[in-house]
């Protein structure tokens, strides 16, 4: 059977996974926080009988390709350019650091930053609810409150003439962000092997807490547009191999009249 | 006569063969580090007789530089000039062009596939993270701090080199020589060095390859539809 079917068929997938990926990535374009997805394309290998390799002739033993799949890895690493809001509220990070926030079922899980909220319990949340590990808690008659570089959260109370010290907040570093799961609303779940090291804001690349700033996405439209194009080509010289290997068979077909 | 029919069936295949070497190289038009593969006709004679050979299409790797792509991602590592990865498939030892590499739970660097990439001395390199600085020959700096060298080889001579698939090699011979000036690009892909336009080329050539195959066959078929008839008549 003609194998060109295949691995053409596997090329187009392979091509419109891709373009799933980038249309993500330019939907996202605006999303603060938002990471980009890196596309990998990787070959591969049908058979490749490792241990009989070394006495096949070597002009034999190529064709053993069997196509190409695609992977894609947040470019975490990457930090987005940093917008001045003024929000007292909005917490940007200009680093490689996370902050851990307290999930609904009490899993730990990672955030770049974004406008903030008191919880109903009093508790510094993230606006969607999630308060932050630290257990900040804000006094109901709490003003100004301030985030130093430094994450120490202060605030103007009632019974106090300068702004008390309510705590930390602590940021994160994760040393190979391949193994991160991208989640929902800009969040991220650090997996089971991964290496979540405690870190002080601007200690070894995590960056410092700027208050008050939105972390834009780290898309670029101009590589996005790119690699959009290149997809587009690329899945259409798949295409034509797909027909060549039909028009192969028609041939085949058409041997006996 | 039927030298005919031969020469008809080894035509077809062998232009089949040439539509799965092209269908590969287009796949893999976007795999960084890929190089194309080359189908070339070897005509293997056939033991001093007469009679057609058998048509064998083989291929053959084409070693020719790829562009370099910048992803600023600090574990994709591009090769400028002479040199492969050494890499460690279990017990085997295979070579590879391409530099997309990740971190085990432990540390180990590995490619996609998961083959530990292996240092100038030998050996598993083991990081303790993802970022950290690699020089163009290779040193790697975690902060200021030398932790391993990248080392890249070279077979003895060219020929030497045997294409396990794509993006995947063997030095023949067995022997491996370090590159002395490596030279490595940190955040870089080498892209595959397939050229689309060949590659059509290739496609519609196989095509008509086909065709001509299948005229030969039917030219026999009708030839000995007509003696058929021919001698049918004449013994009635």
């Amino acid at each position: 059977m003609n194998g060109a079917f295949y691995v053409g068929s596997i090329g187009l997938q392979a091509q419109q996974r891709a373009l799933d990926i980038i249309a993500n990535n330019i939907a996202n374009i605006n999303t603060t926080g938002f990471k980009r997805a890196d596309i990998r394309f990787s070959e591969v290998m049908a058979t490749r009988a490792a241990a009989d390799a070394r006495n096949v002739d070597p002009l034999d033993a190529a064709l053993s390709s069997a196509g190409v799949t695609v992977d894609s890895t947040a470019m975490v690493n990457e930090t987005g350019a940093i917008d001045t809001t003024g929000h007292p509220m909005d917490l940007a990070i200009n680093g490689q650091g996370f902050v851990e926030l307290m999930g609904p079922s009490g899993q730990t899980l990672l955030w770049r930053g974004g406008t903030m909220k008191v919880s109903e319990d009093g508790l510094l949340a993230a606006s969607n609810g999630m308060a932050l590990k630290a257990a900040i808690s804000i006094p109901a008659d709490a003003s100004a409150v301030t985030i130093g570089s430094d994450g120490m959260v202060r605030a103007q109370t009632a019974d106090s003439t300068t702004p008390v010290e309510l705590g930390q907040i602590g940021l994160v570093r994760v040393d190979d962000p391949t193994t991160l799961a991208r989640l929902d609303g800009g969040l991220y779940r650090a997996d089971q092997d991964a290496k979540v090291l405690d870190a002080q804001a601007g200690e070894d690349g995590t960056g410092m807490i700027v208050q008050g700033g939105i972390e834009r996405s780290n898309v670029e439209m101009t590589s996005e547009m790119v690699q959009l194009m290149l997809v587009q080509r690329a899945y259409g010289a798949n295409a034509q191999i797909v027909q060549a290997a039909d028009q192969m068979m028609a041939i085949a077909n058409g041997l006996r009249r | 006569m039927s030298g005919l029919v031969e020469s008809a069936v080894a035509i077809l295949s062998a232009s089949e063969k040439r539509l799965e070497v092209v269908s590969s190289n287009i796949s893999n038009v976007s795999t960084a580090g890929y190089k194309r593969q080359i189908s070339f006709a070897d005509l293997v004679a056939n033991g001093g007789t007469d009679r057609v050979g058998a048509l064998l299409t083989r291929t053959r790797a084409d070693l020719a530089q790829g562009k370099l792509n910048a992803t600023n991602n600090p574990l994709d590592i591009a090769i400028s000039g002479d040199g492969f990865f050494q890499l460690r498939d279990g017990t085997d030892t295979v070579y590879s062009r391409q530099g997309q590499f990740k971190l085990t739970a432990d540390g180990t660097v590995v490619n996609q596939q998961g083959f530990a990439l292996q240092q100038a001395g030998g050996g598993d390199l083991v990081l303790d993270r993802a970022s950290v600085k690699i020089l163009a020959d290779g040193t790697i700096l975690d902060g200021t701090r030398p932790v391993g060298r990248i080392g890249l080889f070279a077979p003895s001579s060219a020929g030497a080199v045997q294409p396990l698939d794509g993006s995947m090699f063997r030095f023949a011979d067995g022997t491996a020589n370090e590159v002395s000036d490596p030279q490595l690009r940190q955040g870089m892909t080498e892209t595959s060095n397939v050229s689309v336009g060949d590659e059509m080329v290739t496609m519609m050539a196989s095509l008509r390859q086909a065709e001509s195959g299948s005229r030969l066959m039917q030219t026999y078929d009708d030839l000995l539809g007509r003696a058929i008839t021919a001698f049918g008549q004449a013994g009635r």
